[in-house]
C-alpha cells in the first residue's frame, strides 16, 4: 500500500468522514488548534528571544524556560492532537499539496532543533543560563526555532488555499 | 457616511481592489495576521498567567508586564495593520457577518481591559483579588477576539 492509498483510507474511515461533513466539530477543532497554535508558538517566541539575547536578558534563561515550559508543552500538546484530527479528515487530499509537505518539513526541523539543544546546551544550562547575550550555538537555535515556526505556520496557511 | 457606506468605500478602494484581485495577497497577509495574533497571545497569556500568579511567580508582576507589553504592542499593531487590509478586500461581507462584530466588541473590550492591567500592574507587588479577575476576563475577551475571528470564514 503507497502512503497515498493509506492517507485516502485515514480521510475515507469512519472518524475521518463524521469530521469532515459535520456540521461544527471540524470548525471547532480547526479554531482550537489555531489557537493552541498562537499560545503556544506566541511562548515559545518569548523563549526564543531569551536565547537569542534580545528579551528579557536580565532574567536567567533557566528561570524562563522553567516558567514556561508546562504552558508551551500544554498548547502544543492541544495543536498536535487537533492538527491529528484535521489531518484525519482531509489525509489524501493535503499529502498530494506541496504546501503540507513543506509544513512537515519545518515542523520536523523545528522539533529536531529543539532536540538537540535540550541534548546538548540545555544540559549545561547552569554554565551560561545567566549571560545576558548566550553562547552563539543558543542564538542559533533560538533563530532556528523563530524562522521554523514562522515557516511551519505560514505553509500551514498555505495548504487552505492551494489546493483549490 | 454610514458604515455600509464607509465598507462600500473600502472594498471600492485600490487596496481592496487588488487584494481581490491577487491571489497572493490574501493568503500572505492573513499569514501576517497569524503571526501577529501568536505573538499578541502568547505575551497576553505570560502577563496574565503571572497576574493570576500561575506562572513566572520568581519575577514581580511590574517586571514581567513592564518586559512583556512592548512584545505585545508589536503582535497588536501586526494583527491590527494586517487585519485592516484583509478588511479593506472584504469590507461589505463583514459588515454582515455577525462573527466580525463580535469580534470587533471583544477587541475593544480586550484592549481596554489590557491598557487598565497595564496601568494598575506596574506598581503592584501581589496582585489583589480584583485584579486576578480582570486578568481571567483579559485572557476570555481575547480567546474571544481570536475565535469570532476565526468565525469569520465559517459563517
Amino acid at each position: 500500500m503507497s502512503l497515498l492509498e493509506l492517507c485516502q483510507r485515514i480521510q475515507d474511515s469512519t472518524v475521518g468522514t463524521a469530521l469532515l461533513e459535520s456540521q461544527y466539530a471540524w470548525l471547532i477543532v480547526e479554531s482550537i488548534h489555531v489557537l493552541s497554535l498562537s499560545v503556544s508558538v506566541g511562548l515559545l517566541a518569548i523563549a526564543d528571544l531569551r536565547l537569542i539575547g534580545l528579551f528579557r536578558t536580565d532574567t536567567p534563561v533557566a528561570d524562563i524556560l522553567a516558567e514556561l515550559r508546562p504552558w508551551m508543552l500544554g498548547g502544543f500538546v492541544l495543536m498536535f492532537v487537533s492538527g491529528a484530527l484535521l489531518f484525519w479528515s482531509e489525509a489524501a487530499t493535503v499529502y498530494v499539496s506541496p504546501w503540507f509537505r513543506l509544513k512537515m518539513v519545518f515542523l520536523a526541523a523545528a522539533g529536531l532543533n529543539a532536540l538537540i539543544f535540550e541534548a546538548s546546551l540545555g544540559r549545561r544550562l547552569a554554565e551560561w543560563s545567566d549571560r545576558r547575550r548566550p553562547p552563539l550555538a543558543a542564538r542559533v537555535a533560538g533563530w532556528t526555532s523563530l524562522a521554523c515556526w514562522t515557516a511551519v505556520i505560514a505553509f500551514g496557511r498555505w495548504v487552505a488555499y492551494a489546493h483549490a | 457616511m454610514s458604515l455600509l457606506a464607509f465598507a462600500h468605500a473600502c472594498e471600492a478602494s485600490a487596496i481592496g481592489a487588488y487584494g481581490r484581485r491577487s491571489s497572493l495577497f490574501f493568503p500572505s497577509v492573513e499569514v501576517v495576521h497569524l503571526l501577529g495574533l501568536a505573538l499578541l497571545l502568547g505575551s497576553v497569556l505570560a502577563i496574565d498567567l503571572r497576574l493570576l500568579g500561575l506562572a513566572m511567580r520568581r519575577q514581580s508582576v511590574a517586571t514581567i508586564v513592564r518586559a512583556t507589553t512592548p512584545l505585545l504592542g508589536v503582535g497588536l499593531s501586526l494583527a491590527v495593520a494586517s487585519g485592516a487590509l484583509l478588511f479593506m478586500t472584504e469590507a461589505v461581507k463583514c459588515y454582515y457577518n455577525a462573527a466580525f462584530w463580535f469580534k470587533l466588541g471583544f477587541l475593544v473590550l480586550a484592549v481596554l481591559t489590557q491598557i487598565a492591567l497595564s496601568w494598575r500592574a506596574r506598581a503592584i507587588v501581589r496582585p489583589a483579588a480584583v485584579l486576578r479577575g480582570w486578568a481571567a476576563l483579559s485572557l476570555l475577551f481575547w480567546f474571544g477576539v481570536a475565535a469570532a475571528g476565526r468565525a469569520i470564514a465559517f459563517i
